[in-house]
């Protein structure tokens, strides 16, 4: 027998009394995709995993009050499939459409992709533009939201405690006009890890066939992936043409050279970000 | 930990180490050598098996997390009338060279054929896309698959 303890919590109220014993070194199993190649390559010390993957109802995708309620436990095959997400939130859908392989989809979770915290997560920059937010439990049972996206860019002490837990995602429904979609850019053409990607929402007023309210995020450039307002200005209330998908993919092209100066991958990824431009606008039209 | 689950249609009551990598659990505890560690970081689909019908990679789960599922490994695919169609698909079209992607292709095309009894290329190619060869090319395989997914509407 091995010294790592396993619990299989099957109920949120037992996860909580999990996350009562839990220690400095516990972690939460979810999907496994990312935890256990880690643990296999000792890359991480731990004490005992608390497994989630066992809990129904954080499988789960609903859509009710005026949300997409996606447990924390959900596989990105079933969020990629799921038809709520493929009609309101379609850079989510083509998020997941593009992580890993048929096996890691079929195992890999929501609630892991933003807890593992890499900078190049593909459901992340989905769910920032989403407006996206979390409920985390804890070891007492009370429950904090907070966005995605304030999740990511506050400071350690909005990340998860040792006693916490992810338990869901929550999308608010948008609007009938509102479009979004996702690019990815890897060293393959699938079963990579992103070097860059991409998400962008925005409503679109039919009439004037422009842009409003537009949402960009990039991720895989820099510690995590952050919303860039300042393209979000340069987009906001143009109309939908060749022009603006130039202007947006070279504005990216900029915004890349903020984020990592001095990389050795700026050169390929101040090129590369265009087209990701450019496929993220192809998905919209 | 004692755990109940189904394994190639029969079922199970035992007690497991739950921390142990599934893989080695089908392998040295259940004496199941059909499925294959080549990587052990879920990237190259030797390991794959099907769970409650999907396909997944038995290198990145623990011992602990079939409880209460199905499962198929390699040795479950072969039923009492002889080789699953898949299986003589493989051997008539010529898409088993060293033998040792094998299993984890045939898992990965059978919970595409369970799923999706007419895919197409395109869905074949993303079926298999987490199984890699070094062999044979591919070709081959989709050849069989395909085959494999046409004969089964024949009849």
């Amino acid at each position: 027998m091995s010294e790592l303890k396993v619990y299989r919590p099957s109920s949120v109220e037992e996860l909580v009394g999990k996350l009562g014993i839990a220690t400095d070194k516990t972690r939460i199993l979810s999907g496994g995709t990312d935890l256990i190649i880690a643990m296999n390559k000792g890359k991480m010390v731990t004490d005992m995993l608390i497994d989630i993957s066992g809990i129904k109802e954080l499988k789960a995708i609903k859509k009710e009050n005026g949300l997409i309620e996606i447990g924390a436990a959900a596989v990105f095959s079933e969020i990629c499939s799921n038809e709520f997400i493929v009609k309101e939130a379609q850079c989510l859908a083509e998020a997941s459409f593009t992580v890993g392989s048929t096996q890691i989809r079929n195992m890999a979770t929501l609630g892991g992709n933003i807890a593992n915290l890499s900078a190049a997560a593909d459901a992340v920059p989905a769910l920032i533009v989403l407006g996206a937010t979390m409920d985390i439990i804890d070891s007492n049972g009370e429950t904090r939201e907070i966005s995605v996206e304030k999740y990511l860019q506050g400071s350690k002490e909005s990340l998860l405690g040792y006693d916490e837990c992810i338990i869901n995602i929550k999308i608010p429904l948008s609007s009938e006009n509102t479009v979004s979609a996702f690019a990815k850019i890897g060293s393959r053409n699938t079963v990579t890890i992103a070097r860059l990607n991409l998400a962008l929402k925005f409503n679109y007023n039919v009439e004037k066939k422009t842009v409003e309210k537009p949402a960009v995020a990039l991720g895989a450039v820099g510690k995590t992936a952050f919303r860039a307002i300042d393209i979000e200005r340069v987009l906001e209330g143009q109309v939908v043409s060749d022009e603006l998908v130039e202007l947006f993919a070279d504005n990216l092209s900029k915004e890349v050279e903020r984020a990592i100066p001095g990389r050795y991958s700026l050169p390929y990824k101040k090129a590369a970000i265009k087209g990701a431009a450019y496929d993220v606008f192809d998905k919209l039209r | 930990m004692d755990i109940q689950f189904r394994l190639n249609g029969k079922d199970y009551d035992m007690s497991i180490d739950p921390a142990k990598k599934l893989i080695d659990f089908l392998r040295d505890d259940l004496g199941l050598l059909g499925t294959k560690e080549g990587c052990g970081e879920g990237e190259c689909g030797s390991c794959t098996i099907i769970v409650d019908g999907k396909a997944v990679s038995s290198c990145l789960m623990l011992a602990c997390q079939i409880e209460d599922r199905e499962v198929m490994t390699i040795e479950g695919l072969a039923g009492d009338a002889g080789l699953d169609r898949l299986q003589k698909s493989f051997i008539e079209k010529g898409a088993v060279q060293c033998g040792y992607c094998t299993s984890g292709m045939l898992m990965s095309s059978k919970a595409l054929l369970l799923e999706n009894p007419n895919p197409t290329e395109d869905e074949i190619n993303r079926a298999i896309e987490g199984n890699l060869c070094r062999c044979t090319g591919y070709n081959k395989i989709v050849d069989a698959i395909s085959d494999a997914a046409e004969t089964d509407d024949k009849q």
